[in-house]
């Protein structure tokens, strides 16, 4: 009983902790779009290395993931006051961080052939014989021609698959939130996904097993 | 379930929960097909590398261009310094 009792009160501290940060949160951000400085510091503070390291997994590049960050924070100033909570404030910097590289990214001929197919056909897609990849994960990572085949791979894939494998698979975004930040349909988020796995699975392949 | 079936269906959802019908023909493929078992792998470990692949952290000079690109951009409200360099 006196356990379930302490376990209770424990909850309830967790909870009220939790609900005082988004709080908290919602108030830098009202703030912020009044234009506190000091608030929106707090907002850079809070959100710079996200935004850098998201920036930087989708440009493979650090100037680029510098330059990203920079005009992010520069587009949140300029737009806070239009963020109304309807979504999390997390979503709405993914998507003006995605916006912004975006805009970067010169567009290939080849990345118009992808998007063409946003369903693959299934003719071609039987596997044939597989080798397994016998090393870990962690073994193989630290193999340093790996790590640039891995980064030629991903910049190979167009940047609107690359986004959405980033959010997916790296970031650990849902399908539905992914689908938000890019204002796609989440079939679509899922389609993409698929097709992004098997090409860098594919792309990996070539170096591993040979 | 063919291979091609169970191929597509492993390419999207890569750690499904296996109970579901579907899930569980999937499984009875898997543990007779060394082939499509192979590939599952091979696409997790994708996903896995990628996963844990260390990416840089934000450095000093970069916050310090962040803040000198903030004020520039934003004359108007030009963000203290003394707010900023206690980042
Ligand atoms: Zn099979």
């Amino acid at each position: 009983m006196l356990i379930i009792f302490a376990y209770l009160i424990f909850k309830s501290i967790v909870v009220s902790k939790q609900l005082n940060i988004e709080d908290n949160e919602l108030g830098l951000i009202q703030k912020a779009g009044m234009g506190d400085e000091r608030a929106f510091t707090e907002l850079v503070r809070r959100y710079e290395d996200m935004i850098y390291s998201f920036s930087y997994k989708v440009c493979r590049n650090k100037e680029k993931a510098e330059q990203t960050l920079q005009d992010t924070f520069i587009n949140v100033y300029k737009n806070i006051s239009s963020f109304r909570g309807d979504s999390k404030f997390s979503t709405w910097l993914y998507s003006i961080v995605t916006n912004n590289c975006m805009m970067k990214h010169r567009k290939r001929k080849l990345d118009d052939l992808w998007i063409s197919y946003d369903e693959p056909p299934a003719e071609g897609m039987e596997p044939s014989e597989f080798a397994a990849w016998d090393p870990s994960p962690a073994e193989l990572l630290m193999d340093k021609e790996l790590q640039e085949k891995m980064d030629a791979a991903i910049l190979k894939l167009p940047q609107d698959y690359r986004v959405v494998f980033v959010l997916r698979d790296i970031e650990g975004r849902s399908a539905e939130e992914t689908a938000k930040i890019l204002k796609l349909s989440v079939p679509a988020v899922k389609s993409r996904l698929r097709r992004a796995r098997v090409f860098l699975r594919d792309e990996l392949n070539k170096y591993l097993t040979h | 379930m063919t291979c091609k079936k169970t191929y597509r269906y492993i390419c999207e959802n890569l750690d499904a929960n296996l109970n579901s019908p579907t899930c569980i023909e999937i499984k009875k493929h898997l543990d007779h097909c060394p082939n499509c078992t192979a590939y599952l792998e091979t696409l997790k470990k994708t996903v896995l590398l990628y996963k844990n692949q260390k990416s840089p952290k934000l450095g000093k000079s970069a916050r310090k261009n962040l803040v000198l690109s903030l004020n520039l951009e934003i004359p108007s409200k030009s963000l203290k310094k003394s707010n900023i360099s206690s980042l």
